[in-house]
């Protein structure tokens, strides 16, 4: 697989959701958490990007486990952010 | 062709940055490939946390008061009407806290693996003087939310510095302290927390970044580590995004533990309240203040302890120059490596009977019992451990690589630890036995104590050499003993 094919949906995913994390209550504890998850998410899916970069021009296998880790860490505090009240 | 014109801009993208910044003509050195490990990074993480805390405090310090009558109600504004105020406050705080364990750990581990040693010494002596810079940040920042809590817990801080000997105690209180009454110190603290500190930990990481480029990253303590000596990453893009990639993950960290451990901001403080609640520093000082707390240094004696603590964390600063050995791998510096771990499990103890024990004066046979028998416990536990765990080239031989050498290795090493464990338990005992005796007088219930701890140490003695014997360590004679013991005790077995 092409690396580009992945990282530039993730880039551009990234850079939406960081602009829309500034729409949010940034005042209220709920909207504050709510932030602070989305941008944890952000974060763990740098860390996503770089992994992939990784596998490709260092010419290693990264873990599978730890690709698929980071993305049900991902899926895992999206959900919990549904919760935050 | 999609994929083509993707790569072409990306490529351009890339081209177009390193032209502009001359990110391929780095200035630091390229990277060798076993220090790609995140222990190799722990300093670098502790410089991320310290950027966070800069951007955060940065954007809280424009609305934050240091005024004694002004400092609680403004950071209660940045709680509560500031755009995310409160999650600015939990983050500053929460990465303040990442980048003392972070100097920590990172300290600890230069210490294992020896990094101190030639020709690094002067980035040891710079880096433990960023440690203590890194300690004053978290000193001077508890104060500034002028909170009961922390107000208290830095009047204790204060009162220890104040107990040092003479010209120290003077020339530490007219820095920290002054003589400006609260808002002088408030004020004082304020300085030294967004000016002087920080300027003062920038100079130092400069002067380490700068002999870290002439002596290069410490080489590798293991065989897996020495077979990776060739190859190297430049620092751009690679070891950055490495770096990044690890950045990322301490800042997902933070935020969660943010979010699952929000913080309050307790009452302001008065004299009043302050007088009905126990003072306790914050949790990296909880060591220091548990020594303090042990009866024989009450009173005239505080000095006595306060040049104790100032004696280890010098020892600390000129371990290149106590430390001369030239052997760095671990299993072959057993003394240092057990007088680490006691060392770490002596701070961990100590900070977590602090915490439960508030403004309690702790006796010297419970201390003597706990420290005592928390360092024969942990020391000969390692030296045990280092002693049982196969060596490099044993570990490479087709004997050693044999699975079910291997397993009969880790029962008898776990075996050992047992033996040893019970043996250090023993010797505690045996310690707050003597050391009540000697306070209470000679009773029947201790003596059998001591009897009894003695036999358990005995017994765990014979085991633990009777393992050795098993895993053909130790002296001659022992082993030649042992094997006569054994064969009469099974005679029929040849």
């Amino acid at each position: 697989m092409r690396i580009e094919r992945v990282l530039v949906p993730i880039l551009i995913l990234q850079a939406l959701s960081v602009f829309l994390l500034w729409t949010l209550n940034s005042v209220s504890s709920a909207g504050q958490d709510v932030f602070t998850l989305f941008l944890a998410v952000d974060l763990l899916g740098f860390v996503l990007v770089i992994q992939f970069y990784r596998s490709a021009a260092w010419s290693s296998v990264q873990g599978k486990a730890w690709i698929v880790a980071l993305g049900l860490a991902m899926i895992a505090i999206l959900v919990s952010s549904l919760f935050v009240s | 062709m999609k994929e083509e014109k993707a790569e072409k801009a990306v490529g351009r993208l890339v081209g177009w940055l390193d032209s502009r910044l001359g990110l391929s003509h780095p200035l630091l050195r390229p990277v060798p490939q076993y220090s790609i490990n995140p222990f190799y990074w722990l300093g670098a993480l502790t410089v991320v946390a310290f950027l966070i805390q800069g951007v955060t405090g940065v954007i809280m310090m424009l609305y934050y008061v240091p005024d004694p009558t002004q400092a609680y109600s403004s950071t209660l504004y940045i709680f509560q009407n500031v755009y995310f105020g409160r999650f600015l406050e939990t983050i500053h705080l929460y990465t303040a806290y990442a980048m003392i364990m972070l100097a920590f750990l990172h300290m600890m581990r230069g210490y294992f693996v020896s990094v101190h040693k030639t020709p690094r010494e002067a980035m040891w002596v710079v880096g433990m003087l960023m440690g203590f810079v890194t300690l004053g940040f978290g000193f001077t920042g508890y104060l500034l939310p002028w909170t009961v809590v922390s107000k208290s817990g830095t009047d204790v801080g204060i009162g220890m510095i104040q107990a040092l000997p003479h010209p120290v105690s003077s020339i530490v209180s007219f820095l920290i302290v002054g003589s400006g009454g609260d808002a002088g110190q408030l004020l004082r603290f304020f300085d030294l927390h967004i000016v002087i500190l920080p300027v003062v930990l920038v100079s130092l990481l400069a002067a380490k970044m700068y002999m870290l480029e002439i002596h290069g990253i410490s080489p590798p303590v293991t065989q897996k580590g020495m077979s990776k000596l060739s190859k190297v990453f430049p620092i751009f893009p690679d070891v950055t995004l490495y770096l990044l990639e690890l950045a990322a993950l301490l800042g997902a960290g933070m935020l969660i533990i943010a979010v699952l451990f929000p913080i309050n901001l307790g009452p302001e403080y008065s004299p009043q309240l302050a007088g009905t609640i126990t003072a306790q520093p914050d949790w990296y000082f909880l060591w220091i203040y548990q020594i303090l707390k042990i009866s024989v240094f009450e009173g005239n004696n505080l000095p006595i302890a306060l040049t104790l603590v100032t004696l280890i964390l010098a020892g600390l600063v000129v371990l290149p120059f106590i430390d001369r050995n030239e052997k760095r791998k671990i299993l072959e510096r057993p003394l240092y490596v057990a007088i680490g771990a006691i060392f770490i499990a002596e701070i961990a103890v100590l900070a977590e009977w602090g915490l439960l024990t508030p403004g309690a004066i702790i006796g010297v046979g419970q201390a003597v019992l706990v420290l005592g028998g928390t360092a024969a416990l942990v020391g000969l536990s390692t030296l045990g451990a280092l002693k049982v765990l196969p060596h490099r080239g044993e570990a490479e031989s087709p004997k050693a690589s044999n699975p079910s050498v291997r397993t009969a290795q880790f029962r008898v090493g776990v075996a050992m630890m047992v033996a040893l464990a019970l043996g250090a338990l023993g010797i505690g005992v045996a310690i707050d036995s003597v050391v009540t005796m000697a306070m209470s007088g000679v009773n029947l219930l201790e003596l059998s104590r001591l009897a009894a701890s003695l036999f358990a140490l005995g017994v765990a003695s014979a085991f633990s050499t009777y393992l050795a014997y098993r895993m053909n360590l130790g002296a001659n004679p022992i082993r030649r003993t042992i094997a006569i013991l054994e064969l009469w005790w099974s005679p029929n077995e040849d």
